[in-house]
């Protein structure tokens, strides 16, 4: 169910997937979707036995190229949300819903700009293994990484909650085992490859899926404009009975619209699960070409995301096909009515690709937190963090299957800030952190504290109801706009403290 | 003591602005492109860099969005601006944002200044263009398959900057992104102890 008030529609909540999806019991569908759980299967048995240390299973023995970078950084970005959830955002607020996507024309440059080059500079100098490692090399500061590491764990939970259900509703839709049944299958599946390969299988999993999202979304949106008569066509029809799904705000408010922008464009530096990626790229001159092969491999993907949404809208409103049930029928139904059942299959078996290469790294980064960050926060480190690592993914993505079966409006709210508490929690002290060194350590902790308690506060008032936000305002938003005005506050305030907390190899790595 | 050094730094400000007698704007682009020279510096105890700039726009931009959020608590002429405001101090909060992770200590942004202009003045143009061009109809003519307003957000926000950027960046990297000297000086400042901060082992 998306919530879709349109101008009241929260950034968060447009990417979640929680509705059930049409049946696609047909028997290729099936056997493509057992197919690639095997490959799946395949690849983590291999990564298992190449996992050897913590460092192999948190950051990939800081040993994978350019291509696989690139690819799993996309898939890990990506999630179901851009097959399913996606196209029928388009399909119902129109142009509006571009919003989400189109900062990707800059979010991987200024990634590679702001992000990449610093965090993997870091690895060069010391010994990381997580976000919150860099933070607290930064700001030489355990109760930054402390707190970073508990906004990362309340996140994850959430997220993953909210994709384990979209993962379950897809398995349902093709197998049919009944929605509960389902989530436990999807869990146990991706928890097989990643507690055995940690996040060596997820990296070699997310290239092969990675690899099958685009080669299905560009196959699909030529189907997508083959059928609705070309872009013109679809223009055509739409702007001939709703034109204001084309306008470029479709039927969203032009700031609700610009708050997309702003929440997934800036809020992309603080995303965990994809910059702690850096980390593990084996040549840091590999950098050059990362932001143009990501762009690339993002752009086809997102193909499906406006073209299926426009097509199905166009095809629908010109009689050729009848109303959805519900708009993220878009994709589902387009498939089986527009293309060949081998590419449908595909296309379904890529959905769950990109939620579970998405769940990957979210456990990942969440046992990472529980083993490694918090322990360190505390003044300890764990001797075997590899052991510990595989436990706490365990623990991590059965607490978030357990919480997936709850009510859709709860699953809904704890997904709905998890992209807003990484962004308002890590952005001021990491992106900016990394490139200003008049940042303090107070700031840093401030702008994490203000993150924290904002976006909770916030997002749980309005999820009971006792205030509603302004047309095109939300509370992700807000966090955001409030935790980097503080880290600026108190940085000055503090600022006679700047230097004294930055250690010489992290200022050769801010200056380099 | 935090609002006499808010006046001091104030006051160099205004003390190189009439010393300079320099057009503001001229300056602090060149700043940007790191062609300023240290003797074209005015001479007072404080001087702008491009990440002083970059800052500055950052934080402009973020009070900006702020100030865009709060017109829309307030009476409905008021809440009309909001969008106008976000439109352009949102891509100067992207840009500068990119430039605080370009700028290289004692040289500016070389010779990224230009693309970053030209993206912000895509991102903001396309964007305002988006709020003030007419609304379309069954009749408007298409641009590229799709209504104008439409055709020019996807073109000026999306593809232009998502086929530009990720090339400056490649054509640019070996000189002034990431060079083997800079690589080898960050790996010369490799500590001793390599362990992250604050850990010390013990057995579970």
């Amino acid at each position: 169910m998306l919530h879709l008030s349109l101008g009241l529609l929260h950034p968060a909540a447009a990417l979640l997937q929680t509705a059930a999806l049409p049946s696609m019991s047909q028997p290729v569908i099936g056997g493509v979707a057992i197919a690639y759980f095997v490959i799946v299967a395949i690849i983590g048995t291999w990564a298992s036995r190449r996992t050897r240390s913590a460092a192999d299973f948190f950051v990939a023995g800081k040993g994978i190229g350019l291509f696989t970078l690139a690819i799993a950084s996309m898939a890990a970005t990506l999630s179901g949300f851009a097959f399913i959830g996606g196209p029928g955002l388009v399909y119902s607020v129109g142009l509006g819903a571009v919003f989400i996507v189109l900062p990707a024309a800059l979010t991987n440059s200024m990634g590679a700009w702001v992000m990449a080059k610093r965090l993997r500079l870091l690895a060069e100098v010391r010994e990381m293994m997580t976000i919150p490692d860099a933070i607290a090399a930064r700001y030489d500061s355990r109760l930054a990484q402390g707190l970073a590491a508990v906004a990362i764990i309340i996140a994850v939970i959430g997220y993953m909650a909210t994709n384990i259900q979209a993962l379950g509703l897809v398995i349902d839709a093709i197998f049919s085992p009944g929605l509960v049944a389902a989530i436990w299958i999807g869990t146990l599946i991706v928890l097989a490859y990643s507690v055995s390969g940690g996040i060596l299988a997820g990296i070699y999993n997310d290239v092969f899926q990675g690899s099958l999202m685009a080669l299905a979304s560009g196959a699909v949106f030529w189907y997508a404009l083959a059928a609705g008569g070309g872009l013109s066509g679809i223009s055509r029809t739409i702007l001939d009975t709703q034109p204001a799904l084309l306008s470029p705000w479709g039927t969203l408010t032009p700031l609700a619209a610009l708050s997309f922008y702003f929440v997934f464009g800036l809020g992309s530096l603080g995303q965990p699960h994809v910059i702690h990626k850096y980390f593990m790229l084996r040549d840091a001159r590999q950098l050059k070409w990362f932001p143009l092969l990501m762009t690339a491999a993002m752009s086809v993907s997102l193909l499906l995301f406006v073209g299926v949404g426009l097509a199905m809208k166009a095809l629908v409103l010109s009689g050729a096909t009848p109303a959805l049930r519900i708009p993220d029928d878009a994709t589902p139904s387009f498939l089986l009515l527009f293309t060949p059942v081998p590419l449908a299959a595909i296309v379904f078996a890529s959905v769950a690709a990109a939620i579970m290469s998405t769940v990957n790294s979210f456990m990942s980064v969440g046992a990472a937190a529980c083993t490694h960050d918090l322990p360190v926060a505390f003044g300890t480190r764990l001797t075997n963090e590899l052991k510990w690592g595989r436990i706490w993914t365990v623990v991590i993505a059965l607490v978030s299957a357990v919480v997936a079966q709850a009510s859709g409006t709860l699953v809904a709210f704890l997904g709905i800030f998890g992209w807003g508490l990484f962004a308002s929690t890590l952005v001021p002290a990491l992106a900016v952190g990394l490139n200003w060194a008049g940042a303090t350590r107070a700031g840093a902790v401030s702008s994490i504290s203000t993150g924290l308690v904002v976006t909770l506060s916030l997002e749980t008032m309005a999820y009971l109801k006792l205030f509603a936000f302004p047309s095109g305002v939300n509370a992700s938003a807000i966090a955001l706009v409030s935790s980097m005005l503080v880290f600026f506050a108190v940085s000055w305030f503090t600022r006679n403290t700047a230097l004294s907390t930055l250690a010489p190899d992290v200022r050769a790595v801010m200056e380099a | 003591m935090g609002c006499a050094r808010v006046l001091a730094y104030t006051g160099n400000w205004a003390a190189r602005h009439r010393l300079g007698r320099r057009p503001l704007i001229k300056y602090e682009l060149s700043m940007l492109a790191g062609r300023q020279q240290s003797n074209e510096v005015p001479a007072v105890s404080h001087t702008l860099t491009a990440r002083d700039l970059a800052l500055r726009a950052l934080i402009a931009g973020m009070a900006g969005i702020a100030m865009a959020y709060v017109s829309a608590f307030l009476p409905l002429w008021l809440a009309r601006l909001g969008p106008w405001l976000m439109a352009i101090v949102m891509p100067l909060t992207m840009c500068a944002m990119m430039i605080l992770g370009a700028v290289r200590a004692g040289r500016g942004i070389g010779p990224l200044a230009g693309p970053f202009a030209l993206v912000f003045l895509l991102i903001a143009g396309g964007f305002v263009l988006a709020l003030a061009l007419p609304t379309e109809n069954a009749n408007t003519p298409l641009w590229f398959g799709l209504p104008p307003r439409a055709a020019v957000l996807l073109c000026g926000v999306g593809l232009v900057p998502l086929l530009l950027l990720p090339v400056v960046y490649a054509l640019t990297f070996d000189l002034f992104i990431l060079t083997d000297e800079d690589l080898a000086r960050v790996r010369a400042a490799r500590l001793p102890d390599t362990k992250p901060t604050g850990a010390r082992a013990r057995s579970v």
